[in-house]
């Protein structure tokens, strides 16, 4: 395993009487994307600003790049870049300006300033409307150029705060490759998200926060095996042909179960290509399907599961 | 062949193979503060803003012009024969630089509720520079006015007084150095209380009495007791003094001294207190 690029241990941040985080610790391996899943207020952000030095802890330690976050905090600048919830960049300046402007501050030249800026918009494909204030700007135009606008000093580290939250399907694409390629190139991610799917797809390891406390950690396979169950549901053409269906099922050994409409049923399977199996089945069975829906483990399935407690539930005041 | 043109347009990347602190070193605080002023002065460019900016001195001319005449001639110096628009005009100037001083502490509330502030406080500058530059853009945008004032004074009520040019280049500078160094207040208001509606109702209260018990438009001699140890005492006094002395063509480096010399206090004491108190979280 690489050295860790982030490494938190026992972090408590405590806000008055409201502890926002109860010793979490973790680890990011150099070029690996990380994921932080939890639902609002479950400290996700507390600790990336502490993380990006933006908020001191009260207790434990937190190393990013080999630095310590209090002691170190200017190193720790030197080598980080931060996307937050909301576009850090100035709306008054186009995409051009944006750019040039964290250039510049970061010592480069106006001549490298603004060649940096130009293959940033390229990379983003923003070239276009590299000269349009960023007040125009789509919101996945915007999210772009805040991930380039951090991206701009080469970060070997990068924090991406709900990078996705508020963007149509597309840009939430366009986003996802992006922090692949991030990772491809080198750069250590730490992603918070409340969409299991998103840290699914994205991130070697995910480690779940709820109020503030670590309730698990691992790779999203193991993850997802320890929430289980991913469900189907089939809705019938045929009201009367449920019965059938579910002893076609059941003879295959998957449990169905009708549900209240009584046109559909549920079954939980193992993976997305099971699917095959129970539609097979079905028409095996000679009944008629109008509809067939797949449904993934939600965040709210695996606090479910790791916690008992009923989901958004806000930290206790 | 094919190798030299990869070479010459290499593929962008998200991340170059150095990192920036060893390839570009670090910015110095003046840069920073150059760049960031730059960013600071942006809002106030569009043609609209500067419309409305311009025509702010104008109607304080045209207004206190008028008003303020029909009260009698009660602001020039005792003993100098300026015209009554000759001990306005700095009047008018004070005020102008002062109001703009004052606009920097919601400009920085502003620019707090504006996320790119976040990033600023996430990358290795200083944070100082970031305030710095809040008060030389609203210190440009002063700038601006005064020159309208001086020409506008010019242009409608003839203002063309024995201190010459020189004298009225000298007062808009002193003008401005005081409207810079007061706007030092404001931004430390700005920083410890993060609240635009309770610093406006400050930057209110405060800036009705700065102008208003001063020497600016009535002559102390004439206000109750109470009211004139107040006006003896305001800063504003002591600038209007000095650029009233430089307009008649009578600078008197003791008026200059004493009123940078304040100006320099307020700033040793504020700046201090907005730096140590500005975070963003």
């Amino acid at each position: 395993m690489a050295k860790p690029m982030i490494q938190a241990v026992d972090v408590v941040k405590s806000f008055g009487d409201v502890k926002a985080l109860n010793g979490v610790s973790l680890s990011v391996p150099e070029g690996s994307i990380h994921g932080l899943l939890g639902h609002n207020g479950a400290g996700k952000t507390t600790l990336v600003h502490i993380l990006s030095t933006l908020l001191e802890p009260t207790g434990g330690t937190a190393r990013v790049c080999g630095y310590d976050v209090t002691a170190e905090a200017e190193e720790v600048r030197r080598c980080i870049g931060l996307t937050g919830q909301f576009a850090s960049v100035d709306e008054q300046l186009n995409g051009r300006e944006n750019l040039a402007l964290v250039a510049r501050l970061l010592g480069a030249s106006r001549r490298q300033a603004l060649a940096r800026a130009n293959e940033l918009l390229e990379l983003f494909e923003l070239t276009d409307a590299a000269t349009r204030p960023v007040l125009q700007y789509s919101g996945g135009m915007r999210r772009r150029l805040d991930i380039a606008a951090s991206l701009v000093g080469g970060p070997r580290v990068i924090f991406l705060d709900e990078p996705t939250t508020g963007l149509d399907p597309n840009a939430r694409i366009g986003v996802w490759e992006t922090i692949e390629r991030l990772a491809k190139d080198g750069t250590s991610v730490l992603l918070t998200t409340q969409y299991l799917e998103e840290a699914d797809r994205l991130c070697e390891q995910i480690t779940v926060l709820s109020a503030g406390s670590v309730v698990a950690d691992g790779n999203p396979a193991e993850l997802k095996a320890e929430v289980g169950e991913r469900l189907v549901t089939v809705t019938l053409a045929t009201r009367s042909d449920m019965e059938a269906a579910v002893r076609a099922l059941e003879a295959a050994g998957i449990r169905a179960t009708p549900q209240e409409s009584g046109t559909a049923l549920s079954a939980p399977v193992a993976a997305a290509a099971d699917l095959a199996v129970v539609v097979r089945i079905l028409s095996d069975a000679h009944t008629e399907i109008a509809e067939l829906a797949f449904s993934e483990p939600t965040l709210d399935d695996v606090y479910l599961k790791l916690t008992h407690e009923p989901t958004r539930t806000p930290v206790p005041a | 062949m094919t190798v030299i043109d990869a070479e010459a347009t290499p593929r962008p990347t998200t991340r170059p193979t150095l990192s920036v602190s060893e390839e570009w070193g670090g910015s110095n605080l003046l840069t920073q503060t150059l760049a960031l002023t730059g960013r600071s002065v942006r809002p106030y460019l569009q043609p609209g803003v500067l419309i409305v900016t311009f025509i702010e001195p104008l109607v304080m001319l045209l207004m206190f012009g008028g008003v303020l005449r029909a009260l009698g001639d009660t602001v020039a110096p005792q003993g100098s024969d300026l015209s009554y628009i000759a001990g306005l005009a700095p009047a008018i100037m004070i005020i102008t630089s002062v109001a703009a001083g004052a606009q920097a502490g919601n400009g920085l509330i502003n620019d707090l509720r504006n996320d790119v502030i976040t990033r600023f406080h996430t990358m290795p500058i200083s944070r100082f520079s970031v305030l710095l530059a809040r008060s030389l853009a609203d210190a440009a945008r002063s700038l601006y006015q005064l020159i309208a004032v001086a020409v506008l004074a010019a242009l409608i009520f003839g203002f063309n007084p024995p201190g010459g040019i020189l004298g009225v280049v000298g007062s808009i500078l002193l003008s401005l150095f005081v409207g810079w160094s007061m706007s030092w207040i404001f931004i430390a208001l700005a920083a410890v209380l993060r609240n635009g509606d309770v610093l406006r109702m400050i930057t209110t209260l405060c800036t009705f009495p700065l102008l208003f018990a001063s020497n600016a438009f009535v002559s102390p001699e004439s206000m109750p007791v109470w009211l004139r140890v107040v006006a003896e005492a305001n800063p504003i006094s002591y600038a209007n003094d000095a650029m009233r002395s430089m307009v008649a063509g009578q600078a008197s480096l003791t008026e200059l001294l004493t009123t940078v010399g304040v100006s320099c206090v307020l700033v040793a004491v504020c700046a201090p207190i907005a730096n140590r108190s500005f975070k963003v979280l």
